[in-house]
């Protein structure tokens, strides 16, 4: 439970004859967590060198490649997987549909092009119709030059006719914008262009014009029907592909699924070392599936195979091993980092620590419940979240606990109200009782780091020895035996100190600086910094209420308004303990997070381990 | 002058105002840089979410030492 899964360090040393039969075994096993084999220079690899990968590789690869890339393209691929295939079968059958499904691809695209270029000759005959001409005036002329665009005004007109008389022009409106035809003689055009662009002219492409003949009305009516052939033909393409990844959709994924994990055995020989007759493969697996593991590889190889276990020398894998409800607090250390291998896995602290300061915060019994049924309901729906919601399960029901310990109904002291003495231990509607429960919250927090040192010297013990587990964690509780009760004393919030404290608060002090130098002497003020971070349980938690009552008491004037008060006050009632819970889930996981990472972990945590995957586990 | 004005309890009120309110401010602004590094952090690597999330919250402590003052004054 506080240590991690115990490791044990194989090399498996075979002939390469029987290298297939082992990748296989070992695929299916599931069991080795392999090590990269690294060259190292000519001289000392002694002959072995890179494994290259098994013969099939490229052919899988290829096939593998056709696959996915089927899969990128067919509409959504649904159903049952279907029975193995060789890898020869499959190709030839890949090749044909992708022939099919490029044919069909090719087809879209070419349609999707015409499409395009339809667009926009209808946009600019929408463009132009505001004009009033008719198509045949846009065409190649030997003296006139025309020129079609957007115009901020019609003040060129004047200018133009100044400097030509041939010259005719044409405006209408386009939405808001002004849309000006302006036909001159051709060898006024540079001139007139000139004009043009000081009212701010931008052109409209006419050159696809030159083929249209006719009213542009007759034309943008022409154009839409085409536009709407061609997306019947996309359609007509679509519903095909559909037909395809219908017939074929559970053919492509389940040979996808297969043949990755081929592939991924074709390649494992490029972790391996090899010689010109044999292979080594280094890694580890769980100690107790040595044997078990020996035994199916001797079988399948016939005996032309190796395998040795060594003592544990450098870093083994990590697979946390926790049981029952605190498996699912592993999250946390996968997302924080695994524990070391030699290390106490602290797992199970978070397990109990974490759901007592999250209750503690958000204490509600309504809100517990209220999440409690969400959650359960949601790990049915999203399998995949398991673990998260597993910690926000236990969360919600040390929330309903811490509830009815503060008497607490969305912000309401329900039982107090209905005037049942409910002899609820804590209280934090008054300034007496949250005085109280920051006093608790700080009195946590001490234990907490104190266990925090504690569990530090078991590591420090098994690591470096018990002088430097005493002088570097041991020490820590003893300054903290003395200084908390000085500092209250110094306060004159305790009416006497012992003087026994002085001497543990000397002591402790004197240990820490031997062991731990100069830094030591910095840190001696930690502690209050660390325990005074506790106060957060309280001060969290009192925001939550003190929200919580605010809606209460804004929605409670709208219940004596009438029918339309008691909805508005129900609208208000649910928003305000929504927006309250989502606030009161989020805060107190975040902090109760934040005190086990930073003031619990920081005791004694070195992490760094790296997780254990084994080679033949699948991606779920 | 002021004294007499606000009197002793709004003057520990004002104490307890600033006390929180300052020290919320300045975690505001430590929290602004870490958390804008941590995000171009995250954006590098994914990872780092959660380390980002801690050394985001980290200056909270500071507002916790305000309130405590605050506690203290008013208490």
């Amino acid at each position: 439970m506080l240590k991690t899964k115990r490791m044990s360090r194989v090399s498996i040393v075979g002939s390469k004859t029987v290298m297939t039969g082992v990748i296989s075994e070992l695929y299916d096993m599931n069991l080795l967590h392999i090590d990269d084999y690294v060259k190292k220079d000519d001289a000392e690899s002694d002959g072995f060198d890179i494994g290259s990968p098994l013969e099939e590789s490229g052919k899988i690869s290829e096939t593998l490649v056709k696959l996915r890339s089927l899969e990128s393209h067919l509409p959504k691929i649904k159903g049952q997987a279907s029975k193995h295939e060789d890898i020869s079968d499959v190709d030839v059958k890949i090749s044909k549909i992708e022939a099919e499904v490029i044919e069909k691809i090719d087809e879209m695209t070419s349609v999707d092009d015409a499409r395009a270029k339809l667009e926009g000759q209808l946009s600019e005959l929408e463009v132009v119709s505001c004009l009033s001409l008719s198509l045949d005036v846009f065409c190649e002329y030997d003296s006139l030059k025309y020129f079609v665009g957007y115009v901020r005004d019609t003040s060129f007109e004047a200018k133009i006719k100044k400097i030509t008389k041939k010259c005719n022009v044409y405006t209408g409106m386009h939405g808001k914008k002004l849309v000006a035809g302006v036909f001159v003689d051709k060898e006024k055009g540079d001139e007139v262009q000139t004009l043009l662009n000081e009212s701010g002219f931008s052109e409209i492409n006419t050159s696809g014009f030159l083929e249209l003949s006719g009213s542009v009305d007759v034309m943008i009516d022409e154009t839409e029907s085409k536009i709407k052939k061609l997306d019947d033909a996309k359609e007509k393409i679509n519903r095909e592909l559909a037909k395809i990844s219908e017939k074929w959709g559970a053919y492509i994924k389940s040979n996808e699924e297969t043949l990755s994990c081929e592939a991924e055995k074709a390649e494992v020989p490029l972790r391996f070392s090899v010689s010109d007759n044999a292979f080594v493969v280094k890694g580890w697996i769980p100690a107790e599936k040595f044997n078990m593991m020996d035994k199916r590889l001797q079988d399948v190889s016939t005996g032309k195979i190796f395998v040795k276990k060594y003592e544990v020398v450098g870093n083994a894998p990590i697979e946390l091993e926790n049981k029952g409800p605190a498996k699912s607090f592993g999250f946390f250390m996968d997302l924080y980092s695994l524990p070391s291998y030699k290390e106490i896995d602290p797992t199970f602290f978070m397990f109990l620590m974490f759901p007592v300061f999250f209750g503690f915060m958000l204490g509600d019994w309504g809100y517990g419940v209220l999440t409690l049924i969400i959650f359960t309901l949601l790990k049915f729906k999203v399998p995949k979240a398991k673990d998260i919601l597993n910690v926000l399960i236990i969360a919600s029901i040390s929330t309903i606990v811490f509830g009815l310990l503060y008497d607490e109904f969305f912000g309401i002291e329900l039982f107090h109200e209905m005037g049942i003495h409910f002899p609820h231990l804590l209280t934090r509607s008054n300034s007496a009782g949250a005085s109280m429960l920051i006093v608790y919250a700080l009195g946590l927090g001490i234990l907490h780091i104190a266990a925090g040192y504690l569990i530090g010297f078991v590591n420090e013990l098994r690591e470096h020895g018990l002088k430097a587990a005493i002088l570097e964690k041991l020490s820590w509780i003893v300054y903290m035996a003395g200084f908390f009760p000085v500092l209250l004393g110094f306060f004159g919030m305790i009416p006497s100190v012992p003087s026994y404290c002085y001497g543990l608060l000397v002591v402790g002090g004197v240990m820490i600086v031997w062991g731990e130098g100069i830094k030591g002497a910095l840190e001696l003020i930690s502690p209050l910094t660390n325990v005074l971070s506790y106060a957060r349980l309280m001060a969290v938690g009192l925001a939550s209420v003190i929200l919580a009552e605010v809606v209460n008491e804004m929605a409670h004037p709208m219940f004596h308004a009438g029918v339309a008060g008691a909805i508005m006050g129900m609208v208000v009632l649910v928003a305000g303990h929504s927006v309250n819970i989502c606030l009161g889930l989020m805060s107190p996981f975040i902090h109760s997070m934040r005190l086990h990472y930073v003031e619990f972990f920081l005791k004694f945590y070195h992490g760094g381990g790296k997780k254990y995957l084994p080679f033949g586990q699948r991606e779920s | 002058m002021v004294e007499v004005l606000i009197g002793d309890e709004g003057m520990k009120a004002l104490g307890a105002a600033l006390a929180i309110g300052i020290s919320a401010i300045g975690a505001a602004i430590a929290e602004k840089d870490i958390g804008a590094a941590a995000v171009g952090a995250m954006a590098e690597k994914e990872e780092l979410f959660v380390k980002g999330l801690i050394m985001t919250v980290l200056p909270e402590t500071i507002v916790l030492f305000g309130f405590v003052i605050a506690y203290l004054i008013l208490g």
